[in-house]
């Protein structure tokens, strides 16, 4: 589902994601683990074409929000629609087609090529005993092509440095060919040109139609890339909406305990974080 | 290598080391008497050897290998681990175990079909323990630790056994299922054996596509569509099933399962589900050429397959892991 060309201006966006039907949406989300509340009360909503970034201190519940909406962890309250379907009441494999998610620290277990790992993105696809199709090797092409490792088709995935890796991973997602598109730190480990690759793929998914969620810690490059921002801390929302709303220096001080430098580039917000506050 | 001629050569390598199987022994026999026996003809002699022992011995050869290189190479994609085996998980063990009991307490005389139902109870009954242990966390790592307890608990009572024999008989028999052997096989153990290993098979190719999807780890491929629990337990069910019924009729046969994906997966895009079937074919040409190998050296008493195995797999192992251990570093 593409709603129109991809707007900017941030507070469209939160319109569109709340009052047109959401690409996916949760609703009053209470997670628990290991006799800890993790989240609580969480409401989430990305359209289709938006780019939504999740940020938020260690321990927020960036992550457990991220496999929430991604149907890996069952809320112990709250619902999560895709689209007009319940995730709890979807097959996994319906799931699978129409949600592609990648895990924080992404990790291959065998020593496959690039163009195998991209290829794992099609087996939600794949009928019972049938063969890899002509439309999954044009998914699995195309994937490699967006995310820039068509070169890297032949080498080993696990040999890869981290920016082709982190490139290599989001292909696979990308072969899914899912309408929501969920990253869990996608920047983790990268330098400044690897991550601003990430970002821009990102961008260019959203472009594209899909409703793009990233976890991320940068806050910066969140603030230039991001449609919306959410901003966990201590499980709940505590600020959601255009970058430059979220990121002001009464937020930062209470949120991340830190005072922030706040300048602008190209029209796009920049923030350095100066020192702790005491 | 593409995968038709690397499936090919491998079913060839193991079928040829079959037929050869069936010409060597302590009574050699041409290839041409061996034929003439497998069309319906040849002489009395002939018929006796091949029919009533070296048939189902290479039949059981090539199924048992099967059985234990796919085992070894779905719990290796299922617990992406490349130390896993069958009997990592105390599975074979315990399903050996399974059959001392039948045998030492009589079960089996009076009813020969309680041997496969011992051995595949023995192995269940280490595998519920990990499921249980393991709990609801799809952790691979859980899953070996809970293995490792289990097998030691197989070792004692094991031991156990060897203790309350009541002979030194008994002793060297029980010795005999730890170490695996094929010697004196019937078409009876064929039939006992044949429709386990099947079903192991089956529920261990069914989900190849999982064991994939796991390469990225749980949360990966519980978004692609894995249902982790029910894949959980069809490999449980296939490795108990499959593996039960291997070692009711060879015993507790090591290193196949360990030695065999590896060997094969170099030849493949590395992939835990094209690991399978090749794994497969290269268990049943190994356990055959280690059949053959306990025959032709002579020795007072025959040589143990487990052991054989061992001495064939492990050098070729140590070369390969040479070659390939940057990929482990």
């Amino acid at each position: 589902m593409v709603i129109g060309p991809l707007n900017a201006s941030g507070v469209d966006v939160v319109l569109r994601a709340t009052t047109i039907g959401a690409a996916l949406r949760a609703t009053a989300i209470d997670v628990d683990l290991a006799g800890r509340p993790v989240l609580r009360g969480v409401d989430f909503a990305v359209a289709s074409g938006e780019f939504v970034v999740v940020i938020g201190p260690n321990g927020a519940g960036k992550s457990t929000l991220a496999r929430v909406l991604a149907g890996v962890l069952r809320p112990d309250a709250g619902r999560v629609m895709l689209g007009g379907d319940d995730l709890a009441m979807l097959s996994p494999l319906r799931a699978a087609v129409r949600c592609a998610y990648l895990p924080q620290g992404a990790t291959l277990a065998w020593p496959l090529t690039v163009e195998r790992l991209v290829g794992l993105g099609r087996l939600p696809h794949l009928a019972p005993f049938s063969r890899i199709g002509t439309a999954d090797r044009a998914a699995i092409e195309d994937a490699m092509v967006r995310a820039d490792v068509l070169a890297l088709r032949d080498r080993v995935a696990t040999e890869l440095s981290g920016g082709e890796r982190a490139r290599a991973f989001l292909a696979r997602a990308l072969a899914v060919g899912a309408d929501v598109l969920i990253a869990d730190e996608p920047l983790a480990a990268l330098d400044p040109g690897h991550a601003l690759a990430v970002v821009d793929l990102l961008r260019a998914e959203a472009a594209r139609g899909v409703a793009v969620v990233a976890v991320m810690h940068e806050l910066t490059l969140a603030a230039r890339a991001a449609d919306r921002l959410v901003l966990l801390d201590g499980g709940r929302v505590v600020a959601g909406g255009p970058p430059a709303a979220v990121l002001d220096a009464a937020t930062l001080a209470r949120v991340y305990g830190v005072t922030a430098w706040h300048g602008a580039a190209d029209g796009e917000p920049l923030i350095v974080p100066l020192r702790r506050n005491r | 290598m593409p995968r038709a001629p690397l499936f090919t050569a491998l079913a060839a390598t193991a079928l040829i080391l079959a037929a050869a199987s069936l010409t060597l022994g302590p009574a050699p026999l041409s290839p041409a008497r061996v034929a003439a026996v497998l069309v319906g003809d040849g002489d009395p002699v002939a018929r006796i050897i091949v029919l009533g022992l070296r048939l189902p011995r290479a039949i059981l050869g090539l199924a048992v290998g099967a059985m234990l290189g796919t085992a070894g190479a779905a719990l290796q994609g299922y617990l992406r681990n490349p130390l896993a085996e069958p009997s990592v998980l105390g599975a074979s063990p315990a399903a050996a175990l399974g059959a001392v009991i039948a045998l030492y307490f009589g079960f089996a005389a009076a009813t020969p079909l309680l041997l496969p139902v011992f051995a595949i109870a023995g192995a269940v009954a280490a595998l519920v323990p990990l499921l249980w242990l393991a709990g609801s966390k799809e952790s691979p790592l859980g899953l070996i630790l809970a293995g490792v307890a289990v097998s030691a608990l197989t070792g004692a009572g094991i031991a156990l056994a060897l203790n309350l024999a009541p002979n030194p008989f008994a002793v060297a028999e029980i010795t005999t299922w730890l170490m695996g052997s094929l010697e004196d096989r019937s078409f009876a153990d064929v039939a006992i054996a044949l429709p386990c290993i099947a079903t192991g098979l089956f529920l261990l190719l069914w989900d190849a596509r999982a064991l994939d999807a796991l390469s990225l780890g749980e949360d990966g491929a519980a978004t692609l569509g894995v249902n982790l629990p029910a894949v959980r337990l069809r490999l449980l069910a296939g490795v108990a099933i499959g593996v039960g019924g291997a070692v009711a009729v060879a015993g507790a046969i090591g290193f196949v399962g360990l030695i065999v994906p590896h060997l094969v997966r170099p030849l493949t895009d590395r992939s835990p589900s094209a690991v399978l079937l090749p794994s497969a074919l290269g268990g049943a040409a190994l356990l055959v050429a280690a059949d053959i190998g306990v025959r032709l050296i002579a020795t007072d008493n025959e040589l143990r397959l487990g052991v054989v195995t061992a001495f064939l797999g492990v050098p070729v192992f140590l070369y390969y892991l040479r070659h390939e251990r940057r990929l482990w570093s």
